[in-house]
């Protein structure tokens, strides 16, 4: 920020200045025997091909520094630039920067990788970009720089793998980023050993310390966009070459229940998305736990009525709640595992057949309680509010710590589970920051000081 | 930190196979239960014995027929708990009583003690305290052989009548458990129960307040009385009163009510109890042909107010010649005067010398849809 | 990451919350008729008086617990049995926390599960999560009273606006609160403030508690303590009240929802205070571990050593807590009260220990 304060005049060394740590930054001086000229331009949002048909191989051709600099400054497009900013500005949103004597000229070589950007897949959304990250590491980091023109955030790359040689791209927004958090994260990548990395998600496993964790510690996302508000907030990327996915770290807990189409939504519909959310997840998590609670040791909670309701639907089944409760919800992740397989023209046909087929079947051979299956249901579905797989997966998992422990103590044995993760949620850490906590509280506490400090 | 882990994890399994192996044994499911819903209780046949029915609810198997199953059990013993016991080999699942939510006692019960009865259903653990009780007339066991046509599930209807979430009935007070072991044993207020007959088959009719002395029945209210009386106990009792004026007969609806006292000892007169009955109402009825003009409403107005005060001063005055204190008075008394240990004795030599005065307010504020 | 100051009020809340369960609740309508009243009166004077010394005191050792605090300024063989006495003071307030909510639960909710397996629950969940770092305990802490504090306050709400609530028994009760007060109830009711106390440990990651509105706290306990004693005299009858064994749970019982899926509000009751009671119960029992952890001579950072020593010090509490489990329902309630009465004590004696230490301190230092 600090060019942008003093209003500099632009010069070769002040837009340097501001750039370092750029990793993308191209910096090379041009020299024929009348003179030379200096050439920078950022790799990722530049095209190669149009720098060097357009601006070195006329140079060349040419051998006239003065005369190539006015034809360069000719050129339909180009800019001759005296300011500081507007340079640095310049040569992030795709220009290359041609220097001869003290005169800079932004020549217009900015690269758009729309033809090869696939859609989203696994996170997408009504309305907003559809853009997803690919597999190449050039595309990706023009797909952020384009969404994130500022001079702050960097690029630093590294190799990871003996074998695999992954190229790593590390970016980070320089004035926002916690340096504690980025410096925890460039030893963890230094002492990592392995041969093969090929997934983003292969690296988030190796980069979090603790080995027996449920909930993952970083998101592992393919929209650039969220990348990029991710940046905007501080916090850290990696970008893989050959993975269509970015990492983005510290990632708390909440973080995982933000879509992106919040943003879009009008105020008060982005909030009720985001409460429909938490319902989702403790009605997955605790919904096949009450069941057996209230099923088989505390019948006495719920009002007669659905006390008769459930254990008439129950009457004919031959096996304990949980038994059923078990066998029923395994069934589902058999069809949600398999629908995620099949091609997606079958993918349909399975979710019908198993989803209604089957359940309707269960229930009129009296294996299953009509109760169950509503239920089922909606714990399924419920489940896959969450926008972020990782998340959404442990909550999967989850559910059935509390399946079991409702099994052996019934409601007791839920509210112990409840307050075992909260406070192993709280003892979460990622990357030094707390994963877990009332952090609205938080931000009411400082936006009441911030008034309070207005006044 | 892999020793923590497997240490952590070690606890785990060791504390749930121990759960395990502890409460696998009791483990009971939905549909091993039968749920009793309602109990009544009744004079055995030999001196000093119950005989205690339970009325159960079987769940159904498919919940779209309408079709009721219930079953009745009874059994004759000294003790209620033991009565208990033995029908529990009377049925083949576990007897759970989580769920009842009514006590029927028997009008033999009550008249002679109910305490026994109340201390067992307020100490037992699986008893609710919102468990409503009731006085049976003739018996409990017929009123809980009560059938109602309109039911679907057992002794739903019993449930809702009782507690007053079904028929909003000016003559029904429902009493949960707790209100009646709060006025068994406090200092200047006395219990009711409503009481439940059966005057033909699967019907029952619950428009009348039996009055205790604290352990048994000293007065039944009539139903008109047990209306009076639900309108003192209680604000926005919805029902109808009758004006006269003439040879014409008013009916209004009491849209909302409210009742209020206050107890005035002047130290150079008599004491008197002063209630004050607020009432909005609409006109329902309407036996002459006449229109209703505002002129009119105002007269109905008196003439209810009238009438009201007249019922209101014979009930309150029978209560008092029964010498028991159902509303509440002598607790009123007590809150109001800091000499904590004469207060009662005081209230006592009181409460035969009162008077009464009552002061309704009768407001009719529409004719109804037509003049 | 230090904490910031909410999280005192976190810790007192709990406390205040928490007093509720069993035994303040039960001292107080012992003694209704012979000066309950005054005393919570005067609890609440003295309960805030002991609020502000203390906070005022432990602010001059910002990020130190009790046991570095003694060691500074106190000769070894007067810190260390001063501090193993604390640590079976907090060992016994969690533990009793536990046992009277294995009773409620075997009362209440689950009759047929057996008592063992319920305490064994229990204790999985409260040794695991009391070696948690005292930071996210209080992160943790938040959070409970965020999801417990609606319900409770549902629970109040719901039963004062209740009509078959009997003012004139409350009115007839306040027409007794002219007595002098008395020493029991005093103790039982002072303990609604006595949250602070966690702070011995807790201070570790406090650095300059800055404590605003100290009225507040003081204004929630007289609240708290009201409420408390109150409202089940307006369900159960200025006389009816004194049968009731857990008063607060009975009282809940008598509560009904009409519109919901549960229709009975002891259960939610139950959650929200099982809830907060598991965590206030991890809490004291991380205060009475590493109370413990600091009379063992140094394990020279080894991580491992550290654990051995603490799986060992919750085994024996673990194991305790499965001993005093053989108590009946009075020795309970005796031990409760005994405690109650100790803890007053010892909250009077640590709060001058902690003046004298800071004297010590600041002399050795001029």
């Amino acid at each position: 920020m600090s060019g942008q304060e003093h209003k500099q005049e632009a010069s070769l060394n002040g837009i340097r200045g501001q750039l370092s740590g750029f990793g993308d930054l191209e910096d090379k001086s041009l020299t024929v025997p009348a003179g030379q000229v200096s050439l920078l331009y950022i790799k990722s949002v530049t095209d190669g091909q149009a720098i060097s048909r357009n601006i070195i191989a006329p140079f060349y051709e040419m051998g006239n520094p003065a005369g190539y600099y006015s034809y360069i400054a000719d050129y339909p497009g180009s800019e001759v630039v005296t300011e500081g900013p507007r340079a640095v500005e310049l040569l992030l949103s795709g220009y290359a920067c041609i220097g001869w004597q003290d005169k800079l000229c932004f020549f217009d070589v900015l690269r758009a990788e729309a033809s090869s950007v696939k859609e989203t897949v696994t996170e997408s959304i009504s309305q907003g970009p559809s853009d997803a990250l690919g597999e190449n590491l050039a595309v990706n980091l023009n797909l952020i720089r384009r969404r994130y023109q500022s001079a702050a955030l960097k690029m630093e790359f590294t190799v990871i793998g003996n074998m695999s040689k992954t190229k790593a791209a590390i970016l980070y927004d320089e004035d926002r980023v916690n340096p504690e958090v980025l410096a925890e994260l460039k030893e963890k990548l230094d002492s990592l050993k392995l041969d093969i990395l090929q997934a983003a998600g292969e690296l988030e496993k190796y980069i979090s310390s603790d080995k027996l964790r449920i909930f993952p510690k970083t998101i592992v996302t393919e929209r650039p966009d969220r990348v990029v508000f991710n940046l905007a907030e501080g916090k850290v990327a990696i970008l893989l070459d050959t993975t269509g996915y970015a990492i983005v770290l510290p990632s708390i807990f909440n973080d995982f229940f933000i879509a992106m189409d919040d943003k879009i939504q009008l105020p008060f519909v982005g909030r009720f998305l985001k409460l429909l959310r938490i319902l989702g997840v403790a009605m997955t998590l605790w919904l096949p736990a009450l069941y057996i609670a209230f099923t088989s040791y505390n019948p006495e909670i719920v009002r007669v009525q659905i006390a008769l309701l459930i254990g008439g639907s129950r009457a004919t089944v031959p096996y304990p709640s949980f038994v059923e409760v078990i066998l029923m919800m395994i069934m589902m992740e058999f069809l949600t595992e398999a629908s995620l397989r099949l091609p997606r023209a079958i993918g349909p046909t399975a979710t019908t057949v198993g989803g209604l087929i089957l359940g309707q079947a269960a229930t009129a051979a009296g294996l299953i309680g009509n109760i169950m299956i509503i239920l089922v249901s909606v714990v399924a579905i419920s489940n896959f509010l969450v926008p972020l797989n990782m998340m959404s997966f442990s909550i999967r998992v989850l559910k059935y710590f509390f399946v079991i422990a409702a099994a052996f103590l019934g409601l007791i044995g839920v509210v112990i589970c409840l307050v075992g993760f909260t406070l192993y949620l709280c003892s979460q850490r990622s990357f030094g920051q707390p994963y877990f906590k009332l952090f609205f509280l938080d931000t009411i506490g400082t936006s009441l000081k911030k008034k309070g400090g207005g006044q | 930190m892999r020793g923590r882990v497997v240490r952590a994890m070690l606890l785990i399994l060791l504390s749930t196979v121990m759960a395990m192996l502890i409460s696998g044994c009791n483990y009971k499911d939905i549909d091993r239960r039968i749920f009793v819903v309602a109990i009544g209780i009744d004079p055995g046949k030999a001196e000093g014995t119950f005989k205690v029915s339970l009325k159960l609810a079987i769940p159904q198997g498919d919940v779209t027929k309408i079709d009721e199953k219930m079953q009745i059990l009874t059994e004759e013993s000294e003790s209620i708990s033991e009565a208990l016991r033995r029908m529990k080999s009377k049925v083949e699942k576990e007897l759970d009583y989580v769920h009842c939510k009514s006590v029927v006692l028997g009008e033999k019960i009550a008249a002679k003690d109910i305490r026994h009865v109340v201390d067992w259903a307020v100490r037992r653990r699986d008893i609710q305290l919102i468990i409503n009780f009731a006085v049976g007339r003739p018996g409990a066991l017929e009123v809980l052989q009560v059938k109602p046509p309109s039911e679907r599930i057992p002794s739903n209807s019993l449930i809702l009548a009782m507690s007053g979430q079904g028929t909003e009935s000016p003559f029904i007070s429902s009493v949960y458990s707790y209100q009646l072991m709060r006025s068994i044993y406090e200092k200047g207020i006395d219990p009711i129960l409503p009481i439940i007959e059966v005057p033909e088959e699967n019907q029952f009719l619950i428009d009348k307040i039996a009055l205790l002395d604290k352990n048994k029945i000293k007065l039944v209210l009539t139903p008109d009385e047990t209306r009076l009386f639900n309108l003192l106990s209680r604000s926005d009792l919805q029902t109808n009163f009758p004006a006269h004026i003439g040879n014409g007969m008013y009916q209004y609806y009491t849209e909302s009510s409210s009742s209020s006292y206050r107890i005035v000892n002047p130290p150079d007169g008599e004491p008197y109890i002063r209630y004050t009955i607020k009432i909005r109402a609409i006109l329902e009825e309407n036996s002459t042909e006449e229109m209703i003009t505002h002129q009119m409403l105002k007269k109905i107005n008196e003439a209810g107010a009238a009438e009201l005060r007249e019922a209101v001063t014979a009930l309150l005055v029978k209560i008092q010649d029964s010498g028991m204190d159902p509303l509440g008075w002598g607790l009123r008394y007590g809150s109001r005067h800091w000499n904590n240990a004469t207060e009662m004795s005081d209230w006592e030599n009181l409460y035969p010398q009162l008077k009464f005065q009552v002061k309704a307010d009768v407001d009719v504020k529409y004719s109804g849809m037509i003049k | 990451m230090m904490a910031k100051s909410r999280y005192f009020y976190c810790l007192f809340l709990m406390n205040s919350l928490i007093n509720i369960i069993n035994f303040t609740p039960r001292e107080l309508l012992d003694t209704r008729f012979d000066g309950a009243q005054s005393s919570i009166l005067v609890a609440v004077v003295t309960g805030t008086l002991f609020i502000y010394l203390f906070t005022k005191v432990i602010n001059k050792f910002p990020g130190k617990g009790l046991p570095e605090i003694f060691a500074s300024a106190l000769p070894r063989l007067l810190a260390s049995p001063l501090i193993l006495i604390y640590a079976v003071l907090w060992y016994f307030a969690g533990a009793l926390i536990l046992l009277s909510f294995v009773d409620i639960t075997l009362r209440f909710v689950s009759p047929d599960t057996h008592p063992t397996a319920v305490l064994l629950g229990f204790l999985a969940v409260v040794c695991l999560c009391s070696r948690i770092d005292p930071l996210s305990l209080l992160y943790g802490l938040e959070v409970t009273l965020g999801i417990t504090l609606p319900l409770i306050l549902y629970t109040t709400v719901k039963a004062v606006v209740n009509p078959n609530f009997s003012w004139d028994a409350v009115l007839q009760m306040m027409t007794y609160s002219l007595h002098p007060p008395d020493m029991n109830s005093i103790a039982a009711a002072t303990f609604t403030f006595s949250g602070y106390i966690n702070m011995a440990i807790f201070n570790r990651v406090f650095h300059g508690l800055k404590l605003k509105h100290v009225w507040i706290l003081s204004l929630e306990g007289l609240l708290v303590l009201l409420v408390t004693f109150y409202v089940p005299i307006g369900y159960h009858g200025t006389v009816g009240v004194e049968r009731h064994v857990y008063t607060w749970f009975t009282t809940a019982d008598s509560i009904r929802i009409e519109a919901f899926l549960v229709e009975r509000m002891l259960y939610i009751f139950y959650f929200a205070y099982s809830t907060l009671a598991l965590v206030s119960a991890i809490i004291q029992w991380h205060v009475g571990k590493e109370l413990f952890l600091s009379q063992l001579p140094s394990t020279g950072g080894k991580p491992k050593a550290k654990l051995r020593r603490e799986v060992v010090i919750l085994g024996i509490f673990a194991g305790g807590t499965l001993f005093l489990m053989r108590m009946d329902q009075y020795n309970l309630n005796m031990l409760g009260v005994f405690l109650l009465h100790v803890r007053w004590y010892g909250e009077l004696l640590l709060i001058l220990l902690l003046f004298w230490c800071y004297w010590i301190i600041r002399r050795r230092r001029a």
